[in-house]
């Protein structure tokens, strides 16, 4: 496979995390316009786990991923009294600070010789993991993909589970959830900080693809697209989202006649999807149809000679 | 069972309830009767927790529950359904009762949730009671309007409740759908559990009712047998007279 | 002191055309219960049509003003009807995330009509700064607070003196309610969508008179400042609007002065999400909204 194409599709995996991370947060009826934010934090501290503290790589996504979560579960409890547009507007809030913030610290230590960390608007530089283990592109986008299917299959595990039908509860009505003895309190900011971990994961991905993360890509179009993209490829399913990422990044990638025009074709193509189907593509009530379809498929098959 | 001392609940400077006293023994059946706007929504909403009462106090089975979350109330067996019907719309009926029961488990939050047969065996159950049974697959938002009231009523029988709180069952009902809503309170409903019906239909209050109790600007003005109570001059000028809602 | 009264004079002068772009968005989130973000993206290629025509045939100031109202109210229409209108009235999310990508494809457009990445704006005049003691105002900051005196002055007897003021205020109260008293909300809506394009107009005029320059940013530079000047005040309330305008203005001028031009904006943010955290509602918003907040929540 050419660099190009690797880069267009590790970038569609790593897009992905984010894209999920929203759309967990969506079922819970939370519209977040900052998971971007526990990307960002996902990358910067997975990069230092190993370009600052050489700690082998699994680990640093497990850092990445966890310092992200815990942050979500903090954010998580203190906006818990919000709703609504309030609640999207502080997590805006909330991702810009992180990203404000990072334009300005500057944490770094010497390694090799050479000083590596955060550098202020300059970015995190050398992040060399995949060039110290001699890495190609190519295996480390079997690395995103691997992650990003242990996720789905994760979070379709869970969507059959009892915690899945907690969450959508609470995203369908919270007061009814409450009025049957859900405590909605702690189920949201647990829904908060798997959301964070995500994103997290996707982050500290990005930040070894890349080699350097800089405060600058974090900002809220990443956020607000990681929101569309669960929107477009509809919210009945965990596979929604991914499918909105790749109409996103992969169709009119791919599409290259409209380059220049991109927008304004997308732009126009999402606005008539959300007019005929205003919960996306796989919405709730089409995966219901599809599983039926199919039970009764497996049950006529059961019964078959 | 349940016992309200001088509950009071202010809206800023509306006076929803001004200091109602009221008790529900174990077993019966008390209708609330009332003109609209005398308080009786914001009473179950105050027992049930959705927001704090303003003052006094709310006792279940000897626990002072006054000020507590709606959840942990819920959990100590009180259940309810709404006037304005509350469903999961995109959950299906099997879903919406399997719901209303994990909300209360304290198991595994990574059960699959039809995997227990023995609950899927009870959530059938109050189906087939309730009549939906047929319609288990059904999404709740596809249900004609007295199957949506009949689920609620399902999601109430598969909790082990022991008051079970209902606001206007039967509102928005035709008068034979009120009978048969009737019918499933007074039969399925009611043995081995305490009732609290609000309901604007005297056929459904008068067939269901052991007791009856009045609000009227948030106090109560009357309470005793149905019978007795409806005969009260005051009762009928106030709420006989001035509501012709009544479905008899 | 010179330095804090010079700052807060001037932290105001500037707000005032961050409160108007609030009360652009306050407006229509108060009509729709949605939220519109492709309003940055409309004053933004109105803007751009008016310096398109002042790069290529250099007309007079007052063509410019004209064209930019003319097509920001064009553009605005252009949104109503097909991320509001055409969407199922429950459904915020999607109109939200339909107005994000038509946000996009406006800046686009935008981009098409001149690709560099910035281009001159005409100033209103040149005239030197005003001295008034030991004090000194920009021309351009007097002129931006005295025109949104003036646009809030106005809007304050559109929706008080007229009947489509009060029909505009009925819907905000209650939408339901509003239509069966005979209220053509369609109509409303669109009215409303084209004033508020009027304002974000002025406002968006003003402010590239006053920098002199416009680039591609401008349409996330005003939608950022509208959106977080409303929610310090709170949604739904055009005092809060206005409040939370000179409020965002005050602080982004002094944290420039005293901490430095890279805290200017993050000081906007920390000042935002602590009194979303304290006062969930903003300083002045109705606490009645959380009830139709629950009906949003439900996307």
């Amino acid at each position: 496979m050419d660099d190009y194409l690797v880069t267009v599709l590790s970038n569609i995996g790593m897009i992905s995390f984010i894209a999920l991370s929203a759309y967990l947060l969506l079922i819970t009826g939370e519209i977040s316009f900052g998971q971007q934010a526990y990307f960002g934090l996902g990358a910067y501290a997975a990069g230092a786990a190993t370009a600052m503290f050489e700690l082998p790589i699994w680990t640093a996504i497990l850092v990445g991923s966890s310092v992200a979560g815990l942050m979500a579960m903090v954010v998580g409890a203190l906006t818990l009294r919000l709703s609504g547009l309030y609640f999207s507007i502080s997590t805006l809030a909330f991702a810009e600070m992180v990203r404000l913030i990072l334009l300005i610290v500057k944490v770094q230590v010497e390694v090799d010789g050479e000083m590596v960390g955060p550098d202020g608007s300059n970015g995190f530089h050398d992040i060399r993991w995949m060039f110290e283990r001699d890495i190609s592109l190519t295996e480390f986008m079997f690395m995103i993909y691997g992650l990003l299917a242990l996720v789905l299959i994760a979070l379709i595990w869970m969507e059959r589970s009892r915690l899945g039908m907690v969450f959508r509860m609470l995203g369908s009505d919270d007061l009814l959830a409450e009025m049957q003895g859900l405590n909605t309190v702690r189920y949201r900011i647990l829904a908060a900080g798997l959301a964070g971990g995500i994103a997290g994961i996707g982050g500290a991905l990005y930040a070894h693809f890349t080699t350097y993360v800089e405060p600058q890509f974090f900002n809220v179009m990443l956020g607000v697209h990681a929101l569309a993209y669960g929107l477009i490829g509809g919210l009945g399913t965990a596979i929604g989202p991914l499918i909105g990422v790749a109409i996103d990044l992969g169709f009119l990638e791919a599409v290259r006649f409209i380059q220049g025009y991109r927008m304004i074709v997308f732009g126009g193509l999402v606005a008539v999807l959300l007019i005929l189907m205003p919960r996306g593509l796989l919405d709730e009530e089409r995966v219901h149809r599809l599983k039926t379809l199919f039970s009764r498929r497996n049950h006529a098959g059961a019964r078959g000679p | 069972m349940l016992a309200l001392e001088g509950l009071e609940k202010r809206f800023d400077a509306l006076v929803a309830l001004a200091g109602i006293d009221l008790e529900v023994a174990t077993g019966e059946v008390l209708g609330i009767i009332g003109p609209n706007g005398s308080g009786k929504t914001t009473l179950l909403n105050t027992v049930t927790g959705v927001y704090p009462p303003s003052g006094g106090r709310v006792s279940f089975r000897g626990t002072d529950i006054t000020g507590w979350k709606g959840h942990r109330i819920a959990r100590l067996g009180i259940a309810r359904t709404f006037q304005n019907i509350r469903l999961f719309p995109t959950m299906t009926v099997f879903q919406n009762v399997r719901a209303a029961q994990h909300s209360r488990e304290s198991g595994s939050l990574f059960d699959r949730p039809a995997s227990s047969s023995v609950s899927a065996r009870s959530v059938e159950f109050v189906l087939e009671q309730v009549g939906l049974l047929e319609e288990r697959e059904v999404l709740a938002n596809h249900l004609p309007l007295p199957a949506r009231r009949r689920l609620e009523v399902a999601r109430l029988l598969a909790v082990d409740a022991h008051l079970v709180l209902l606001d206007e069952p039967a509102g928005g009902m035709t008068p034979a759908e009120t009978a048969d809503m009737a019918r499933l309170i007074r039969e399925v409903v009611a043995p081995g559990r305490t009732c609290v019906v609000i309901e604007h239909k005297l056929a459904l209050i008068t067939s269901v009712c052991t007791r009856l109790c009045v609000l009227d600007l948030g106090c109560k003005i009357a309470d005793g047998i149905p019978d007795e109570v409806l005969a009260n001059s005051r009762v009928r000028d106030l709420y006989l007279g001035a509501s012709d809602d009544t479905g008899s | 002191m010179i330095d804090f009264v010079q700052n807060t004079v001037d932290g105001i002068m500037f707000g005032s055309s961050y409160a108007l772009l609030a009360v652009g968005f306050t407006i229509i989130f108060g009509v729709m219960r949605r939220l519109n973000l492709a309003f940055g993206a409309t004053i933004m290629l109105g803007a751009y049509v008016g310096t398109w025509l002042h790069v290529n045939y250099q007309v007079n100031v007052l063509i410019i003003a004209l064209a930019i109202l003319a097509s920001t109210v064009l553009t605005g229409v252009y949104v109503e009807r097909l991320c509001f209108r055409a969407i199922r009235r429950d459904a915020a999310l999607a109109s939200m995330v339909s107005s994000f990508v038509i946000w996009m494809q406006l800046e686009e457009v935008a981009i098409h009509l001149l690709p560099e990445r910035t281009y001159p704006f005409p100033s209103l005049f040149v005239v030197d700064a005003i001295e008034v003691g030991a004090f000194l105002f920009r021309a351009e900051h007097v002129t931006m607070l005295v025109l949104a005196v003036a646009m809030v002055g106005a809007l304050h007897l559109l929706l008080h003196r007229t009947r489509f003021g009060l029909a505009l205020r009925a819907m905000s109260e209650n939408p339901r309610a509003a239509s069966y008293m005979g209220i053509d909300t369609g109509r409303v809506m669109l009215c409303s969508f084209a004033l508020v394009s009027l304002v974000g107009g002025v406002a968006g005029y003003t402010i590239l008179a006053t920098d002199e320059q416009i680039t591609p940013f401008f349409g996330l530079w005003t939608t950022f400042k509208g959106l977080i000047a409303m929610m310090l005040g709170g949604m739904g309330s055009l005092p809060g609007a206005i409040l939370g305008g000179l409020m965002l203005g005050v602080v982004e001028a002094h944290s420039q002065w005293y901490l430095g031009n890279e805290y200017k904006d993050l000081s906007a943010y920390i000042l935002l999400f602590a009194i979303l955290v304290l006062r969930p509602g903003g300083l002045m918003g109705r606490r009645i909204l959380s009830r139709e907040e629950l009906a949003y929540r439900r996307v």
